[in-house]
């Protein structure tokens, strides 16, 4: 036993003395190499790369990046017309991190969503839409590379652009987030999907660039997500599952404002929606959800009332910023907040009023009590009463949830009227 | 034959520490990733910056991105290209020229920031307040909101060069404190909550601006650079309108910087002020 004791120790002892190499490989070797591979992989795309960004602000865009092996780097964003089709040049480099990380080192229209001055691009001050342009690698695959923002965790998806995505991609995109956007033209608010033998109300935002699904299945049902626009369709951020309904992505959009239709393709089965003046299903607890939310909900347009956005001319209202709805503003009141600019400082008015929550889903707004803030004059004020006498509507509204922070109030009375707020 | 084991455990201990312990040691030849910083192609503001700057006084400017230079954890964006080689020009002609012909090349080349650190928005702090720029140590000078840089823009050239001229002040007392006395001349305004301040308010109190109030060194650094890049004009302008104690501080505090300058570097302040009002002049027309 004791020879067996011995035996073992020397056994170990000599192995612990054989003379052993370093690791094939030491860190920095490997990290050298592997900033190396991506850079390769990145400058290595003929035609560049399809990005989607997805914002921990919230919504989704589309932009396209040709790296070269300069650490410069040309982008086209989907962000406004102009910079769909002009190109910026910018710098990047790969950088060493504690994951391997690629930085969008110079000023690009990437940046503009994580700019901290809302005159930029809007979102809060000090931190615009929680973007990021420096951003961790997650995985890699030929043609797909995953990154995460190293600041804010925004996603950022970078698919190889093939040969007919040329530097006119996101213009085409743009365009076709304009075409889809028609939908918004309909007279009625709901619109009813009916794809692969089932019904859904389906609402594309496309200002935040979300498509939110309501539907009744053992009670209410409701799925919202992020799309990114291409150039043919919009790509869903997560896919939406309902039993053997999977739907990932819609392309070829029909948009008919004549009969107020839409037709779209999801994979291969194709979806028709129809124009409805009631929906499929409430949720009843959206109210709630906004009105406790303690986010002020901005809307640029006021009501769109048949179809007609900008209907009762808010940004007629002389030098008009935005309507802010403010559950509990002051003296035990809420507020519907018109901002203007008066003598190059922000002004505001708008009705005090309180908000009840009924049990079937619909906010009521009522006991009108005169207006907080500073008049905008004559015409501004005319205007802003207008909208007053609608959304003091004794029939409320129902409330549909697009996003994180963006609700649309339906009017129960006219599904005509409608009121978008992110 | 316990003890003979325990000998026998001892010597194969030894014989293993022997063995490993004749090991030879090579060390590796790789570099490590990152050392001595990044590295990327050169473009012509990599130029401009090596003529103007780093060969000259040995400065280094970063204008790319490094979270690291600055608070990480804050949204601050890089800045844009366009706008680097404009900003810098006023750095030239509104700072390093007018110290250059006032104190020559060997004190800018003592006392000058070793970096300039560039961002492209402000840095935006948890009390509402922004940054506009950072000095440390008297080693780095970091500038935000180049991106709105507008060199027609007066006010604005003016609010980038006054936070450089405030940097550059710390830097000068750091090295050479400036009287005790100024901190005697109005302690009851110091403030941490100075941005509760309007400019009129902390003027009638004998303070060229609400900053000012933070601190008595910023009292001092806000007072030498208004009186370089807003001017003796502007300076006058505030002491005409508030009389009495206000008024005679201000006075004692220009006073106590002319003659800092003059014994603590030899420098004449008022060739300084008319060189930075020519600078202005220069960048913005």
């Amino acid at each position: 036993m004791r020879k067996i004791l011995i035996f073992g120790l020397l056994i170990v002892a000599l192995a612990a003395c054989k003379k052993s190499d370093r690791p094939d490989q030491l860190p920095d070797d490997k990290l050298t190499q592997v900033l190396t591979a991506y850079q390769t992989q990145l400058v290595g795309a003929n035609n560049g790369w399809i990005g989607y960004l997805f914002p921990q602000g919230g919504g989704g865009y589309t932009f396209k990046f040709k790296f070269n092996d300069k650490n410069r780097v040309v982008t086209y964003s989907d962000l406004d017309a102009a910079s769909s089709t002009t190109a910026k040049e910018s710098s990047y480099r790969l950088k060493g991190t504690q994951l391997p990380s690629l930085y969008f080192d110079t000023y690009t229209y990437l940046h503009k969503l994580a700019d901290p001055d809302p005159t930029v691009l809007g979102g809060t001050s000090g931190s615009g839409y929680l973007s990021d342009f420096e951003f961790s690698f997650i995985s890699s695959s030929a043609d797909t590379i995953k990154l995460k923002g190293n600041l804010n965790k925004s996603d950022l998806i970078l698919i190889r652009a093939k040969a007919d995505q040329g530097d006119d991609y996101i213009g085409k995109a743009f365009t076709n987030n304009v075409y889809i956007s028609k939908i918004a033209n309909f007279p009625y608010y709901y619109n009813k999907l009916v794809i692969g033998g089932k019904e859904y109300n389906i609402t594309i935002n496309t200002d935040q660039h979300t498509v939110s699904f309501y539907y009744n299945r053992n009670g209410f049902q409701r799925f919202s997500t992020e799309y990114a626009v291409a150039s043919t369709g919009i790509a869903l951020r997560k896919p939406f599952v309902d039993g053997n309904i999977i739907i990932s992505e819609f392309h070829d959009f029909v948009v008919n404002t004549t009969n107020s239709t839409l037709s779209m393709v999801a994979g291969n089965i194709t979806g028709s929606t129809t124009n409805e003046a009631a929906p499929l299903a409430i949720d009843l607890d959206a109210p709630t959800r906004m009105y406790v939310a303690q986010y002020d909900f901005t809307s640029d347009f006021g009501f769109t009332i048949n179809g007609v956005k900008n209907a009762q001319n808010v940004t007629g209202i002389p030098n008009f910023l935005g309507i802010q709805y403010i559950p509990v503003y002051a003296q035990g009141y809420d507020a519907l907040m018109f901002y203007y600019l008066s003598a190059g400082k922000q002004k505001n008015y708008g009705p005090a009023f309180n908000t009840n929550l009924t049990t079937d889903g619909r906010f009521i707004f009522y006991g009108y009590n005169g207006n907080f803030g500073t008049s905008p004059g004559t015409a501004g004020a005319n205007i802003i009463t207008s909208v007053r006498t609608q959304w003091l509507n004794a029939s409320g509204y129902y409330v549909f949830q697009t996003g994180t922070n963006s609700y649309d109030l339906v009017s129960v009375a006219d599904s005509k009227r409608w009121i978008r707020f992110y | 034959m316990k003890i003979k084991l325990s000998i026998i455990y001892a010597s194969l201990l030894g014989m293993c520490i022997a063995i490993s312990s004749c090991k030879k040691e090579t060390l590796p030849d790789t570099p490590i990733v990152g050392l001595g910083g990044d590295t990327f192609a050169k473009g012509p503001i990599d130029d401009y910056i090596k003529i103007n700057f780093t060969d000259p006084y040995n400065i280094q400017v970063k204008y790319k991105w490094d979270p690291y230079e600055t608070s990480y954890n804050k949204n601050i964006t890089p800045v844009n290209e366009a706008n680097v080689i404009p900003a810098l020009d006023a750095v030239i002609k509104i700072w390093a020229e007018p110290y250059k012909k006032i104190a020559g090349d060997d004190f800018l080349r003592k006392f000058s920031p070793k970096e300039y650190v560039m961002y492209g928005s402000a840095s935006y702090n948890s009390d509402g307040t922004i940054t506009l720029g950072e000095a440390e140590g008297g080693k780095k000078i970091t500038l935000f909101v180049i991106n709105n840089y507008d060199r027609k823009n007066v006010a604005n050239v003016k609010q980038m060069l006054h936070t450089i001229h405030h940097e550059f002040a710390h830097i000068l007392h750091q090295n050479i404190l400036y009287p005790r006395e100024f901190k005697l001349l109005n302690p009851e305004w110091y403030t941490a909550s100075w941005f509760n301040t309007s400019v009129a308010d902390a003027n009638a109190q004998g303070l060229v601006t609400p900053y000012a109030k933070a601190a008595v060194d910023e009292d001092w650094v806000e007072t030498v650079s208004y009186l370089l890049v807003e001017g003796q004009t502007a300076f006058d302008t505030i002491v005409t309108k508030n009389p009495g104690k206000a008024a005679t501080n201000l006075r004692t505090k220009e006073a106590m910087i002319v003659e800092y300058f003059r014994s603590a570097y030899g420098i004449d302040f008022r060739a300084l002020q008319t060189e930075v009002k020519n600078g202005i002049v220069l960048i913005t027309t």
